[in-house]
């Protein structure tokens, strides 16, 4: 009875530790985004109070209307709050900051990114995983040390070519290396999906007589969607929130500046807003979440599962 | 329609041989059934044929046409899977009409085959399922109907009933022989499986180590198996061995604990030649089993009883080797009771204890 009760009494000790320990680990990543989310709420001006307010008092979506330019009485009679420096800082009248084009910029790249890399990225992996051909597991390695150069070392380079070809300050000067940074990811990921495919459905389509492209079209890429999906996920996020190469081959240009640069210029232009910065964010962030859960709608679960049986 | 034939096919992955010198036809409009343990080079054969594999040198012909480099979309057979292989993103109705769309079928062609094709295998209400949705035994005949819609020249059958449980095994075993005879086209059978084998053949191929070693009618192989291998394997449970000398002087075949004269049909064989180790080999169900002793009989103690229903299979000790025989169901028997087992005339089999060959036997078979 008594080893009973001392299990039961660690179980339950597990039991709250676990939660602790999970507790910690959201605060610490969650929290950051909700002081975010918090001061996007913020009347102007407010975001320096002491005592620091944990929610505004008066919540209002005044900096959302600014950043997306939406015209109303506090931004046609311009704006004052208080600036990094403690002084009252007067900036430019709202209509001024069109978030919605970084926005639009954002999307062009990143979508275009991911469509480009996954067509690529499926067929070298498809190349790897299934095809037999000399130097392939060298080649996968080369893809590999490629992937793992640093992006400050591949970024002058880069810059140059794109001098080259006459692309900067244009959308395809983000576009086409972001899509070469994907590549190598996105084609490990594909190809250890694909390498998990039952050999016997290639069998039986060659059989049934398909030639090899058909079947990868036909028969593979159709049931790789879940990786597909994991792969254009990854492609999209990691362009979206790209912000070297965009910042560089950009040179300055607002016409064509992604998220993450107009935020960092929005910072700078405006002597630290942080109202309309943490709007800038959340927007950001919520665009992308609304993007995962769109996609996972596609990923149909156990797919595989009734094709084959062992 | 096509007859198969293979000819001095060798296949090996990298240092290892799968294939050696392999050589047989597969009669048209006929069911070969190929059959060995696991690792025998039957499916290798197989794959070979259908042009999922290459063949390292030989030639396959499927009719007169040599298809030994012609790629598998190219050769007009058709496969089963053992694992059904069926396209899980893809209803019943379009896994059966996949084949014919990359003939370039009209739809109204591909919609009407694929009922008839439905109808024969009565699956014509899971038309709109996904595999996922059906039962072992209803994957197998989407498989079927994949592999008979588009009226191949060769049906290729890898092990397709291994995935079934024992009595539905049975069952489908009928029905492929039915559908074969009905569709009349020429079939190749893999199976490790003998009595599925013995059922299914016109022709059976036994093969091990990537070479054939026996072929012909099942009742043939069964009568006059070519060697150990064969004599073994062929049959369930399996033929009982115990190694011998044959003794010339006196006419006898003495083992380490039986001494009894060579059987009628083997004298003519052994007769007038020198002293040699053999193999007696002798199938359970050509012993009878008495208890008080009978001369020429191999004198055993009884190990274990097993009670099958109609009949006992009976495990008997003959020296340290063990003896299976057959005898009926209400004979007493107790452990550690002697037995005498005395073969039935014609049906012992005597092989080399070198080579493990066969005696020839067409001779002694026929006395």
């Amino acid at each position: 009875m008594k080893s009973k009760h001392r299990y039961r009494y660690r179980r339950r000790a597990n039991q709250v530790l676990d939660v602790l320990i999970t507790l910690l680990i959201a605060g610490f990543c969650l929290g950051p985004l909700y002081w975010i989310l918090a001061t996007s709420f913020k009347p102007m001006g407010t975001e320096y109070l002491i005592p620091p307010e944990g929610w505004p008092s008066k919540p209002t979506l005044e900096a959302y209307r600014i950043i997306l330019g939406i015209p109303s009485e506090a931004s046609q009679e311009g704006v004052s709050g208080e600036g990094v420096f403690g002084s009252a800082t007067e900036v430019p009248q709202a209509p001024s900051l069109h978030f919605l084009l970084p926005i639009r910029n954002s999307l062009i790249v990143s979508s275009t990114v991911a469509v480009c890399s996954l067509f690529i990225c499926s067929l070298a992996a498809y190349t790897i995983a299934r095809l037999r051909f000399r130097w392939k597991i060298q080649s996968l390695l080369l893809l590999q040390v490629a992937g793992l150069l640093p992006a400050v070392m591949v970024i002058a380079p880069t810059f140059v070519l794109m001098q080259k070809f006459h692309l900067l300050r244009t959308l395809p000067a983000m576009i086409l290396p972001n899509i070469a940074y994907n590549v190598p990811l996105g084609t490990w990921l594909l190809a250890a999906y694909f390498s998990e495919l039952p050999w016997e459905l290639e069998d039986a389509a060659k059989v049934d007589g398909y030639k090899p492209f058909q079947i990868f079209r036909k028969v593979i890429l159709p049931l790789a969607a879940p990786g597909l999906f994991s792969a254009g996920v990854f492609a999209f996020l990691g362009t979206w929130g790209e912000f070297i190469l965009s910042s560089v081959v950009t040179m300055g240009v607002s016409s064509v500046q992604t998220v993450p640069v107009a935020i960092l210029n929005l910072s700078f232009e405006f002597r630290y807003q942080w109202t309309w910065v943490s709007a800038a964010i959340i927007l950001s962030v919520g665009l992308m979440v609304a993007v995962a859960l769109f996609f996972q709608r596609w990923v149909i679960q156990g797919l595989t599962a009734g094709s084959v049986k062992y | 329609m096509a007859e198969v034939r293979v000819e001095s096919l060798c296949k090996a992955f990298g240092e290892v041989g799968a294939l050696h010198d392999v050589s047989c036809v597969f009669e048209d409009r006929r069911l070969t059934v190929l059959v060995g343990p696991s690792g025998c080079g039957k499916s290798t054969l197989l794959r070979t044929v259908a042009g999922l594999q290459d063949p390292t040198s030989g030639t396959v012909y499927i009719g007169d046409e040599d298809v030994s480099g012609a790629p598998a979309w190219d050769r007009n057979v058709a496969m089963v899977f053992q694992s059904y292989a069926l396209y899980p993103h893809m209803t019943v109705f379009k896994n059966i009409a996949f084949p014919l769309e990359a003939a370039k079928m009209h739809k109204d062609d591909i919609r009407r085959r694929v009922t008839e094709t439905a109808k024969i295998l009565q699956i014509e209400e899971l038309l709109k399922r996904k595999p996922r949705e059906l039962s072992g035994g209803q994957m197998q005949r989407v498989a079927l109907g994949r592999a008979i819609v588009r009226q191949p020249d060769v049906f290729l059958m890898d092990e397709p009933l291994s995935n079934l449980d024992a009595k539905l095994r049975v069952l489908m075993r009928a029905e492929l022989k039915h559908l074969q005879r009905q569709l009349q086209v020429t079939t190749i059978y893999v199976t490790h499986d003998q009595a599925e084998a013995m059922t299914l053949a016109d022709k059976l191929i036994v093969m091990n180590a990537g070479r054939i070693q026996q072929m012909g009618k099942p009742e043939d192989v069964y009568r006059r198996p070519a060697n150990k291998f064969v004599a073994g394997f062929i049959g369930s449970p399996p033929m009982n061995f115990v190694g011998c000398q044959y003794d010339p002087e006196n006419e006898t075949l003495s083992g380490a604990a039986f001494d009894i004269p060579v059987p009628a049909l083997w004298r003519g064989v052994l007769g007038g030649g020198p002293a040699r180790s053999l193999i007696l080999g002798v199938r359970p169900e050509d012993l009878v089993v008495e208890t008080s002793p009978v001369s020429g009989a191999l004198r055993a103690t009884v190990y274990v009883i097993e009670q099958m229903g109609r009949e006992i299979l009976l495990t008997a000790m003959l020296g340290t080797d063990p003896i299976r025989a057959f005898t009926s169901a209400d004979a007493t028997l107790d452990p550690e009771q002697e037995v005498w087992l005395s073969m039935r005339e014609g049906a012992t089999h005597l092989f080399d204890g070198q080579t493990e060959e066969s005696l020839d036997s067409s001779e002694a078979y026929k006395a």
